[in-house]
């Protein structure tokens, strides 16, 4: 997959939200940097899956590149390119186009994502009639009828004309994963797309992206918490920290050779059988108004303690390995953490 | 681990049910739902009980009722041996502290227009207990910074809203916390604090927990005993190891499959196990509640009512006619 052209670019992607928490330092035109200079590419056949905590900037990057920032939102560098071409430079129809045929997006809660007051099947087909306005009724109908079979769900002609409130949250996810494969997709986000699921449920939700990727070769791009959802179906993952990338890699190099001190933390804090104690990251992520000078980790970092070069300048991504990127000046040393005996063992 | 058992559990649930009637339509004829349907637990000072099930399995309800917010349509509910649903109004009021609720969501569980001291002030307040002294303790017992009372919840993260949560809670000195997903809405890397804290406060206090979760790496790891919750039935409980080293139940076994393991090497088992799809639950009219799901279910299932039974001498029961270990 290396050397093909990525489905979707993001280039040193920075957003501004208007500072209105309290104590916040506006930045340029009262604007904090919520996202502050983001990269990363997504191919075909491949799942990105995207860690952080709330607040990371993780789904607000994901909103930019649908075109479904908030209006207060303001782009203040970077680009996004979706098959080479730039998604920012596009006219607003253009844009609309896309969106829904040339990438869709499902959401973390299928039930505001779905409107309440209309059957689940013609909300599909409204999103068929949108990008399709050829299709008949009856060609519609079907089809309708099609994509509910695609995603498992039984007897799809009946559970076509149910609303929204009499599915359970599972089959209301596979609604939307239906809506958002109608027109097979090149780019598929999902934003949290199992948190507010039963375990059993998230399972064949997850099962069910797998297919849908099988089925058409899309690019997927995962947000997610949740590390073990991480290590069951990533390809490659990108850790965001307080809205910047602080490492990426395939799903190997994170789980099995973390380099940022942050990503050795978060795996250190997974719970383990047997661990009376669990370890803590010390403190709390600063927010977006209130990042600390230098690198946005170093006030819980055990390396970055007292050392100016930590505290003076932003540490860029660097590569690593061929597929390896951290933001940590030390990353030999982040590595050593890892050995440490002081239960910060995963 | 169940030789220590002390003589007075600090909660008893015995023979609990708990119905609400529904109505499908005008015209039909009313249903009764039996949310929690024969529970029965016990709890000692000291100990955590972890309740795992996915929703709609009646965890809420046993929760409601465990707090005396929900009537039960039989059975006992036991707080410090006093029966909470035979008390007089009065002497409801005198045991209502001992057991006290932590939610889930520390943002919409702390009113943002009252400051810190005061929503820690407030159930010393009403029952004139209160004491500036005594605020500052609670704060500091949860690792609050000195000086946060005289600030708002929003000036604060969600670990440490928790924290403020949980220092509410033990205002009264409460012997039980009902733990109503505790971490679920932290991030990962505040949650082993709160967990750390929760852990401090039971070797200090003795408070018993009952912790109801749906993450069972969470469970697994603050729980000393474990009760699997199916359609309002226990399905399977008992010591922590026994459950999760060797769980009996078929549900059991399927919940802890299902759980996405942050492990490469699991992948294959995971996407196994996901494609081995489970229906969605529906009531069985007889039988196994668990039967309709169940990838082993054998004639006798369907017929036969499986009770919790020993699977060995720990106190690990499961209810399942063909338990494999």
């Amino acid at each position: 997959m290396t050397g093909a052209e990525p489905v979707l670019s993001v280039r040193d992607l920075s957003i501004g939200l208007p500072g209105a928490l309290p104590g916040a330092l506006p930045g340029p035109q009262g604007l904090v940097r919520v996202i502050d200079g983001v990269s990363f590419d997504v191919h075909a056949n491949e799942v990105l899956c995207i860690v952080g905590e709330s607040g990371s900037g993780k789904s607000l990057s994901m909103m930019a590149c649908m075109g479904l920032l908030p209006d207060a939102a303001e782009l203040l560098s970077g680009d996004i390119l979706f098959n080479g071409q730039s998604l920012l430079a596009m006219p607003e129809a253009a844009r609309r186009r896309l969106r829904g045929a040339g990438m869709a997006m499902v959401f973390q809660d299928p039930m505001s994502a779905l409107n309440p007051l209309m059957r689940v099947g013609s909300q599909i087909a409204e999103t068929l009639s949108l990008h399709q306005p050829g299709l008949g009724k009856a060609a519609r109908r079907e089809r309708v009828r099609q994509l509910l079979g695609l995603v498992h769900i039984v007897d799809p002609a009946t559970r076509a004309r149910s609303y929204p409130h009499e599915l359970s949250g599972g089959m209301r996810q596979r609604v939307m994963i239906a809506m958002a494969m109608a027109h097979r997709p090149a780019l598929l986000i999902a934003d949290e797309p199992t948190t507010a699921l039963d375990v059993t449920v998230q399972a064949q939700i997850l099962a069910l992206l797998a297919d849908m990727r099988r089925e058409t070769g899309a690019a997927q791009v995962l947000i997610t918490h949740d590390l073990g959802v991480v290590a069951q179906v990533a390809d490659r993952v990108a850790v965001l920290y307080s809205g910047r990338v602080v490492e990426s890699g395939t799903v190997a190099d994170i789980f099995r050779n973390p380099s940022h001190p942050y990503t050795i933390g978060l795996l250190a804090s997974l719970l383990h059988p047997g661990n009376r104690r669990a370890y803590a990251i010390p403190g709390q992520p600063p927010t977006a108004a209130q990042r600390p000078p230098g690198c946005v980790f170093q006030p819980r970092c055990q390396l970055g303690e007292g050392r100016a070069a930590c505290m003076g300048t932003v540490p860029p991504l660097q590569a690593l390995s061929a597929t390896q990127h951290s933001a940590c000046l030390y990353p030999d040393e982040a590595r050593a953490l890892r050995t440490q005996p002081e239960g910060m063992r995963s | 681990m169940n030789t220590a058992r002390s003589p007075e559990p600090v909660l008893e649930i015995e023979d609990l049910q708990v119905h609400y009637r529904l109505r499908r339509g005008l015209l039909q004829p009313r249903r009764a739902l039996r949310a929690v349907d024969g529970i029965n637990l016990a709890l000692q000072p000291g100990r955590t009980l972890g309740l795992v099930g996915e929703s709609g399995c009646g965890k809420s309800t046993l929760i409601r009722t465990v707090l005396g917010l929900q009537k039960p349509t039989s059975g006992r509910i036991l707080v410090q041996g006093w029966d909470i649903n035979r008390l007089s109004p009065r002497a409801l009021r005198a045991v209502r502290p001992r057991m006290q609720l932590v939610f889930q969501d520390p943002n919409s569980a702390l009113n943002p227009r009252m400051t810190v001291h005061d929503i820690i002030a407030e159930p010393l307040r009403l029952q004139k207990r209160y004491s500036r002294a005594r605020v500052e303790a609670l704060l500091a017992q949860v690792g609050m910074p000195s000086g946060a009372g005289a600030q708002r919840p929003a000036a604060f993260s969600g670990g440490q809203r928790q924290r403020i949560g949980i220092a509410r809670a033990l205002a009264l000195e409460p012997a039980l916390l009902v733990l109503d997903e505790p971490v679920s809405a932290l991030d990962v890397s505040i949650q082993a604090q709160v967990i750390n804290l929760l852990d401090d406060l039971q070797q200090r206090l003795g408070l018993a927990y009952l912790f109801v979760a749906h993450d069972l790496s969470v469970v697994r790891h603050v729980s000393h005993d474990v009760a699997v919750m199916y359609l309002g039935r226990i399905v399977e409980t008992g010591p922590r190891d026994a459950v999760f080293d060797r769980p009996a139940h078929p549900y059991t076994r399927s919940l802890m499959l299902a759980v996405p393991q942050p492990d490469l090497d699991a992948r294959l088992e995971h996407a196994a196990a996901a494609s081995r799809e489970l229906p969605e639950p529906a009531p069985a009219a007889t039988g196994c509640v668990f039967q309709p799901r169940c990838p082993r279910a054998q004639p006798r299932c369907v017929i036969e009512k499986p009770l919790l039974t020993p699977q060995d001498d720990s106190g690990h029961l499961a209810a399942c006619w063909f338990p494999d270990c």
